[in-house]
């Protein structure tokens, strides 16, 4: 069985938006979520297809390096 | 002889007698070659899946191209010169990828590779033959710092010569140093003064070993924690590249070396590539929400030539990317934003990032792109105690000094020193293009709004504060356009985005053609290696 994918934060901030659910189907490309850091809206987008298991919720704050998704 | 034709070859050299001499210098080299420090000592190293100094030549050379110098160095104390062949540093000259290039190594089989006066002859003796043939020196470093008790007492450091060649470099040749395994001697020292420097994961860059510093300090202290990879890519900035495996320190400095010419008097070498053709993608890359973030790598990997892309420093200062890469098969170095990270926002770390890469362009003839998308200097009690102020006007005398071809392109925003420290404005650069989307201003228009109408937004509270704020700021947002930069010649054109590639080639071919590598000012080139 394939491992799935980590998507991690680029950077430290705010979940501002998620942009799917968990169990939705993701292409290359898509943004799962939208982060805020430095009243900058930074999307996160999934480097692979495949489903995704969200881990956070709008209004987490999260560190760098923090998992947002996986997916696969 | 009389039956044998004329046209006999002539005999083979090995039918010739070989003199006792040269057969008795020809075995003291090959066993200096192959047994090193001792045969033991080599074949320990291969057991634990390292290599050793000549291995990493081999790695690095076109095969059979090296030609050594010192071959024969031995220990200073007669007493140990048995068995010292090298004296602990390897060190020569051959070919990379067909050019010229001179290589030195840390021999761990003799002495760890400590540094001493015999060994410190010889491979400053290499660099300075790099140096005059002008050609890059290339160093494998994993020496444990300096021969003890050799080098104690007064005579002995007295007669030193300190930091040696290295230190006296005016950038007339590359230097690259590649951190392959415990470093806390010359070659960490001489990492400093180098223009590229690669670190293998495991291996330590540090001033002291943990054990002294324990010694003196009583702190304890792992080497990873001290000085290894993670802490050099993403805390200190003192490499510009970590990688994982043998195999990709040798591909990282091949891969650097080819962006740059063999030395400061040559352009750098140009490759076949396709004519760059428009990309479309560029139109849609930048969001027009001016608040929202993106990678600027798409933006360069949009640019550059089909995988010729090669980022440095790229955990540190990463609000700024620094980027060597091929636009219509020229090299170049690339200063970007990277609106991802805090915004785009310069930092005191990002300012030394962009200091040491120009620098290094500058000396070696490569032509300059800035991408600007930034909000401006990061403000803050932290970045004032970093010293924003001198780093951000370090960065701006670099800049002034800059002679190598130059072009600025305002992608999004462009405010306050920021603008100019990302290259902006006409005396700065050879062409100053915005994309529709550039903004400019000394202040962005929402802290703007907030300091010429501090009074009046104080005076409202909640919502109808939020909003009058909001139309303020689009008030003073009007007069940050592209357009009004472009109606009193602060930018030279406002382009279509998708024409960035092409435009880039068709400016450098010019400037190119009209630049002179050899009798230009060549201020940067004495500058500091590191900051």
């Amino acid at each position: 069985m394939p491992v799935a994918r980590e998507i991690r934060s680029e950077i430290t901030g705010m979940v501002v938006k998620t942009q799917v659910a968990t169990g939705e189907v993701v292409a290359v490309g898509d943004i799962i979520a939208i982060i805020e850091s430095m009243k900058m809206e930074i999307p996160v987008e999934t480097p692979v297809g495949g489903v995704c298991t969200l881990v956070v919720s709008e209004g987490d704050t999260i560190l760098e390096g923090d998992l947002i998704a996986r997916v696969g | 002889m009389a039956d044998q034709p004329d046209t006999a070859a002539p005999a083979a050299p090995s039918a010739d007698p070989m003199p006792e001499t040269v057969a008795d210098m020809l075995a003291r080299g090959e066993r200096a070659r192959a047994e090193m420090g001792g045969a033991a000592r080599v074949a320990a190293i291969h057991a634990a899946g390292g290599l050793t100094a000549r291995d990493w030549i081999e790695r690095l050379l076109d095969p059979g191209s090296f030609r050594e110098i010192g071959t024969f160095v031995q220990a200073d104390r007669h007493d140990q010169r048995n068995g010292t062949y090298g004296d602990g540093k390897i060190g020569g000259h051959g070919r990379l990828d067909g050019r010229p290039v001179s290589v030195g190594a840390d021999d761990l089989t003799v002495k760890a590779g400590t540094d001493a006066h015999g060994n410190k002859r010889r491979s400053d003796r290499v660099f300075r033959q790099a140096m005059e043939r002008g050609n890059p020196m290339v160093y494998f470093g994993q020496a444990a710092g300096s021969r003890i008790p050799d080098i104690l007492g007064s005579e002995v450091m007295s007669r030193g010569a300190g930091l040696g060649a290295w230190l006296h470099r005016g950038r007339q040749a590359p230097a690259v140093m590649a951190i392959v395994g415990r470093s806390y001697g010359e070659s960490s020292f001489n990492s400093a003064l180098s223009d590229f420097v690669v670190q293998l994961r495991g291996a330590t860059l540090a001033v002291t070993s943990p054990r002294v510093i324990e010694m003196a300090t009583a702190e304890q202290i792992t080497e990873e924690q001290l000085g290894g990879v993670d802490i050099h890519n993403e805390r200190t900035g003192q490499i510009d590249l970590a990688v994982d495996t043998p195999e990709e320190v040798i591909a990282a400095v091949r891969d650097f070396l080819s962006y740059l010419p063999s030395n400061s008097r040559e352009l750098p070498p140009r490759r076949e590539a396709p004519p760059p053709v428009p990309a479309p993608q560029l139109r849609s890359l930048v969001p027009e929400e001016r608040r929202r973030g993106y990678d600027m790598r798409k933006v360069l990997r949009a640019l550059a030539d089909e995988g010729q892309y090669l980022e440095l420093k790229p955990r540190f200062g990463r609000s700024v990317l620094t980027v060597l890469a091929r636009i219509d098969g020229r090299p170049v170095g690339i200063v970007a934003s990277q609106p991802m990270v805090q915004g785009g926002a310069m930092t005191p770390e990002g300012c030394d990032k962009i200091t040491r890469f120009v620098c290094t362009m500058d000396s070696f003839n490569v032509p300059l792109v800035f991408l600007a998308d930034t909000p401006g200097f990061l403000v803050g009690t932290q970045v004032e105690q970093n010293k924003l102020l001198h780093k951000a006007v370090l960065l701006s005398q670099a800049l002034f000094n800059v002679k190598v071809p130059r072009l600025t392109f305002i992608l999004r925003k462009a405010y306050g020193l920021a603008y100019f420290a990302m290259s902006g404005g006409t005396e700065a650069s050879a062409l100053q293009c915005g994309w529709p989307t550039a903004e400019i201003s000394f202040m962005d228009p929402e802290v703007a709004a907030n300091v010429v109408y501090g009074a009046e937004l104080a005076a409202l509270e909640g919502e109808a504060r939020t909003q009058r704020g909001a139309e303020l700021a689009a008030e003073l947002k009007r007069g940050t356009s592209a357009y009004e930069a472009a109606a009193a010649m602060g930018l030279d054109e406002i382009i279509d985005p998708a024409d960035t590639p092409v435009i880039i080639a068709e400016w450098l071919e010019r400037l190119v053609a009209n630049y002179d590598p050899v009798n230009r000012p060549r201020v940067l080139s004495s500058w500091p290696t590191c900051f």
